[in-house]
């Protein structure tokens, strides 16, 4: 579920029309091109679409290589909100 | 805008803030009056340890409210504060640099009561028009040491306040390095115009938006094609780019780099937004802008002051003002400074200009990347370079001149190099060559999934491709 919904939001920061399919596995800078605005807008967008805040873990979020990565530590982020 | 006036000024901005991190890293808000009020407090200290007047002090911080207050604190005394980058080593930044010129120096791991007295063969400055001394990395992408002048940000920042009629109503979010002399000309501004500041890091840039709602911001176009990219297919653009940005947006100003016209005009028709770009150079300062009066799309506006920029036959920008921004070099790599500050007052920026009947400058590219072709015509790889970037699934493409064909070349980087990804990209260059007209076909090309970065060389400080070493890179598939 969290998968789904951050590889949607993935596509939105990817910036080729002729993007890549995001998976699990797709690490965020070597298979989709990720720049740093690309990672903070990311971030900025799981925050809106997730209704979460994630200023605490910008450490930590920036140190995760993949969308799968990220979407387990959403999750937990997520489940620790509630 | 005066610096004399600037303390008393500040003083009593009613309504006027800063929000800034403490180097501990706790935040602060305060009144411009508190910041005036510590910065008094810190020049005093600073005087009472022996600084002087026309004393050089070196700073080196990450963006927070001391780097501010050091600012400030020099600029009352009239010492010379010279700031370097918060990343770089002191002697890469500048080979020259030596402890003992400074009467003091301040970083991260120090707190003023461990400063100790001041060096006594410290450097003075004698020129009071020299504000201070910054670094700024040129188009070459090596740092290049700037003085900078007193009266020339003076003319910047009022020119800056009228043209986009700044009041205490406006607030500002900067979230570039304050080593970068740009961002401390806009501390300047909000001090002296009772705007609100608040300054974060580039990290926060996002959040600081929704948090802090600023009314205006100056960033690179990269921030902006971003947000073009997530609300792009949003049905309720306007509504989500204004709710993203804080909702209190007044304008932004673009630069540093060109931006795609499709993202222009989607912020300012789609998306409801006033996003303006301009044009500048630290050796001279800005130089054209969009207004909210008299904008276009594509050019970078009308320049500030007409009488002061000439086009040269060549087409290069030549700046010749009363106060430029910077006064000359203190370091730069041998010869540069001629090249750029010339003796009879003027700033040659490199940079190849075309002014259009009612007074538009646009950039056309730098002068030497111009390609001469054996016919001798002049070609500006960005040019072809903008076309060709528009390919579906191009990410870079850098256009260079393959002396062994004669003939253009180009070194395109896919996304993904599967044989489908790059039989489309071929397909697309043909159209292009098609096209175009015959010095403008590219004779050879390389298509690869590695992208130019700085590790491999391929790009330079300020992410501009280094094409003599991309050329080099690719010199025998290019020319076999």
């Amino acid at each position: 579920m969290t998968m789904e919904r951050l590889a949607q939001i993935v596509n939105r920061v990817v910036s080729s029309p002729r993007a890549p399919e995001v998976r699990e596995s797709s690490r965020f800078v070597e298979d989709l091109g990720f720049s740093s605005v690309n990672a903070i807008m990311l971030i900025a967008l799981i925050e809106q679409e997730f209704e979460i805040d994630l200023e605490q873990h910008m450490t930590q979020l920036m140190q995760i290589q993949t969308v799968g990565g990220a979407a387990d530590y959403i999750s937990s982020v997520a489940a620790d909100a509630k | 805008m005066d610096f004399n006036g600037l303390f008393e000024r500040a003083s009593g901005n009613a309504r006027g803030t800063l929000k800034v991190k403490r180097l501990d890293g706790n935040m602060v808000t305060v009144t411009h009056a508190d910041v005036i009020r510590d910065a008094e407090a810190l020049a005093q200290g600073l005087q009472d340890r022996g600084v002087e007047r026309g004393h050089l002090v070196g700073l080196q911080l990450p963006n927070c409210y001391e780097f501010i207050l050091w600012d400030l604190a020099a600029i009352r005394i009239g010492a010379v504060l010279q700031v370097f980058p918060e990343e770089v080593d002191l002697k890469t930044a500048d080979p020259s640099f030596a402890a003992d010129r400074f009467a003091l120096f301040m970083h991260a791991n120090l707190s003023f009561e461990s400063l100790g007295p001041v060096a006594p063969d410290a450097d003075i400055i004698d020129d009071r028009d020299i504000l201070t001394r910054a670094y700024s990395s040129g188009s070459s992408g090596y740092l290049k040491g700037l003085s900078i002048s007193r009266r020339g940000t003076e003319l910047l920042i009022s020119d800056f306040i009228d043209a986009f009629g700044m009041s205490e109503a406006d607030s500002h979010l900067l979230f570039l390095p304050l080593s970068n002399y740009q961002q401390r000309l806009s501390v300047y501004a909000c001090l002296f115009a009772g705007m609100s500041l608040s300054v974060t890091d580039f990290p926060q840039l996002f959040a600081a938006l929704r948090t802090d709602k600023p009314s205006f911001i100056i960033g690179p176009p990269a921030i902006f094609e971003n947000v073009f990219n997530a609300f792009k297919a949003d049905p309720n653009a306007a509504a989500s780019v204004q709710r993203f940005l804080g909702g209190n947006m007044r304008f932004m100003i673009t630069g540093m780099a060109p931006i795609r016209t499709e993202v222009l005009e989607a912020f300012n028709t789609r998306f409801a937004q006033t996003l303006l770009e301009a044009y500048g150079v630290t050796e001279t300062g800005m130089i054209a802008w969009n207004t909210f009066d008299a904008r276009r799309p594509g050019t970078v506006g009308k320049p500030i002051h007409p009488e002061h920029v000439h086009l040269m036959e060549d087409g290069e920008i030549v700046i010749k003002r009363p106060s430029p921004l910077s006064n000359g070099y203190f370091y730069s790599r041998q010869g540069e400074g001629h090249q750029v500050f010339k003796t009879d007052g003027s700033i040659h920026t490199g940079d190849i200009g075309e002014l259009d009947a009612e007074g538009f400058l646009t950039l056309k590219g730098r002068k030497k990347e111009i390609i001469v072709t054996n016919a001798g015509v002049k070609v500006h790889p960005e040019q072809i370079e903008s076309q060709l970037g528009a390919i579906p699934g191009v990410l870079q493409v850098a256009v260079l001149w393959s002396p062994g064909r004669k003939q253009l070349a180009a070194v395109i980087v896919v996304d993904g190099a599967s044989e489908g990804a790059r039989r489309s990209v071929a397909t697309a260059l043909q159209e292009y060559n098609e096209r175009a007209v015959s010095y403008r076909k590219i004779g050879a090309h390389v298509i690869t999934d590695a992208k130019f970065s700085m590790d491999s060389g391929l790009l330079t400080r300020n992410l501009k491709y280094h094409r003599e070493n991309i050329y080099r890179h690719y010199a025998d598939a290019i020319e076999r």
